[in-house]
């Protein structure tokens, strides 16, 4: 790990990180504000009224009517992970494959740096920028959930930024790997996010087809249930490590690739 | 490492891009309190070079070491001591340039003892940011970059490039100075002039190899270059083809076209027996040079002492 790295890749992309920041932390207070007026109008009884087939694609045994359940639908599962995906590959992206091809990587490689210490360092800052981002969006919920009437977990909240911390580091860890692999930033955002696409429609389709769920396992989304975490307060271990293994897998292939490759500008 | 060895060793340094040629059985040696210039053409190898010396891409066979190092795999401990400006810089666009000088600095704990010498003497605005730079403002950041911290050794592409006149003198000056504090230089040019200016040495690369090795005031005495006097009366065009270093000489009326090489001192002096209306005195650009000295093949033709040709 590199100080200097550290401090410049935060001085470089702090209005990115706030701009992110503010994103998630305003999207989560505006569906937290819709809760009281959600409450009574009859929200479950349509949710039961759902086909069968909807609810099992957006998570049949989720309670819309709890305020938890209403949050998971409405945020954690959905507009939540598109903005976290996107912010870990982009990041992931940049840092590298990014930096080759805007050719600042000549600049960064003619500094007594080593490239493990670029692509550890680089990882930490996403990293760090992700443990942002998951405050920014869970502590006003906290802070806001009693003033909305809803009842919140503590316990179902810190264990939802575990699992979004380790899911998201997956999804950037891949994405830090094509990013090492590649010298164009367009070829490795592409890669990665074909990469999330098909993991989401297997996902997806592992719902409907019992043949297609015999690789359900292979979809990185078969590792994120949020509702899981945040209202049964139930940590899936195994799927953890299988997260943590990604991440530990990945970044361990992008120090090595890197470490290996030329890098022509 | 011993200070009596070479700064810059390669051996048989060879990179292939797939198929293609970068450079071909590279033999060097760089020492201590030397400019040596890398001429040649655009392709001909040197950025390839450049780049392996960097550590930035791996050789295909062959070696380079630097400070005794191997530049490939020990090229972060080299980089304390190196400095580079890069044939095309490209720098953080959203930085301020003290903010970027000040980020560089950060690499290199200890001291810059001539940021602010360079700053002052390349008229550096560090106020302004790098995004609103001009192609040769961009180029003084990049050298402040790579000498400030006075390195042990200057790895040199293209530097020039985008430096108006006067600027390109104070770093050639700049240069000159460096390697009187016996700092090795290793800078790689297209420019023929560039290179007899600043360089102890030249190695002329062509195609991917070597072809060439010599110290500079050797080049300088078997350079072909061209004269172009056009006298007020006839003059015979006989009494400047037996001078020595005239190789021809191709007479229209009054105005003569010589070719010599070597020394002027004899010529010049044959020339102010007459009366003289206009004297030009051209520099053969790179690809004159390669053709008179050393042909496509890139072996030696037009050697010293070659057979003179007068065509009237």
């Amino acid at each position: 790990m590199n100080y200097n790295l550290l401090r410049q890749s935060f001085a470089e992309r702090r209005v990115s990180l706030l701009i992110y920041a503010i994103g998630v932390a305003a999207y989560g207070i505006m569906i937290l504000a819709i809760w009281p007026s959600m409450q009574n109008t009859g929200i479950t009884e349509l949710w039961d009224r759902y086909p069968e087939s909807i609810k099992k694609a957006f998570g049949a045994s989720i309670n819309f009517g709890t305020f938890d359940g209403f949050m998971t639908l409405e945020y954690f599962a959905q507009m939540w992970v598109i903005v976290m995906a996107a912010y870990a590959i982009s990041v992931a992206t940049g840092s590298l494959a990014g930096e080759i091809e805007k050719g600042t990587m000549e600049l960064l490689l003619g500094q007594p740096i080593s490239r493990r210490a670029i692509v550890v360092t680089r990882h930490l800052y996403f990293s760090l920028g992700l443990i942002v981002l998951i405050a920014a969006t869970l502590v006003p919920i906290i802070i806001g959930a009693p003033v909305a009437g809803g009842e919140i977990s503590y316990r179902g909240m810190a264990a939802l930024s575990l699992q979004a911390f380790l899911f998201f580091g997956a999804i950037g860890s891949i994405a830090f790997f094509f990013s090492a692999t590649f010298s164009n930033r367009g070829r490795a955002l592409f890669v990665s996010l074909g990469i999330l696409i098909a993991s989401y429609a297997l996902d997806l389709l592992s719902k409907f087809s019992d043949f297609v769920d015999h690789f359900h396992r292979l979809s990185l989304f078969y590792y994120y249930d949020p509702y899981r975490y945040v209202h049964d307060v139930s940590f899936a271990w195994g799927d953890l490590a299988v997260l943590a293994a990604i991440i530990v897998f990945f970044t361990a292939g992008a120090v090595v690739w890197f470490e290996r490759r030329d890098i022509a500008v | 490492m011993s200070k009596e060895a070479p700064n810059i060793i390669c051996t048989d340094l060879t990179r292939y891009y797939g198929r293609n040629r970068g450079i071909e059985g590279l033999n060097l040696s760089i020492g201590h309190g030397e400019i040596f210039g890398f001429l040649g053409p655009n392709g001909a190898g040197k950025t390839t070079t450049i780049r392996m010396l960097m550590g930035m891409v791996k050789p295909s066979s062959g070696r380079a070491t630097v400070l005794g190092l191997d530049a490939w795999g020990d090229s972060t401990k080299i980089k304390s001591h190196v400095g580079n400006v890069p044939g095309e810089p490209r720098l953080y666009e959203n930085l301020h340039v003290d903010d970027l000088l000040n980020y560089v600095d950060s690499y290199h704990p200890g001291a810059d003892p001539l940021r602010q010498e360079l700053i002052e003497r390349l008229s550096l605005d560090v106020n302004k940011k790098v995004s609103s730079l001009s192609k040769g403002n961009r180029q003084k950041v990049a050298i402040v970059l790579a000498m400030m911290h006075d390195p042990e050794i200057l790895i040199l592409d293209e530097p020039s490039t985008g430096l108006d006149p006067l600027m390109q003198q104070e770093f050639y000056t700049i240069l000159g100075e460096f390697r009187d504090r016996g700092r090795t230089v290793f800078l790689s040019s297209h420019i023929l002039s560039e290179v007899e200016r600043v360089c102890d040495r030249v190695g002329i690369v062509k195609e991917g190899r070597l072809v060439d090795l010599r110290a500079i005031e050797e080049l300088r005495q078997n350079k072909i270059r061209h004269m172009d006097v056009i006298f007020r009366n006839h003059v015979d065009a006989t009494e400047f083809e037996i001078l020595p270093q005239v190789i021809s000489v191709q007479v229209t009326n009054n105005h003569l076209h010589i070719t010599l090489r070597g020394e002027v001192d004899t010529l010049v002096k044959q020339i102010a027996r007459h009366e003289i209306e206009d004297l030009t005195f051209t520099q053969p650009n790179l690809e004159d040079f390669f053709m008179s000295f050393y042909g496509s093949s890139g072996q030696t033709e037009n050697a010293p002492g070659a057979e003179k040709d007068v065509l009237p």
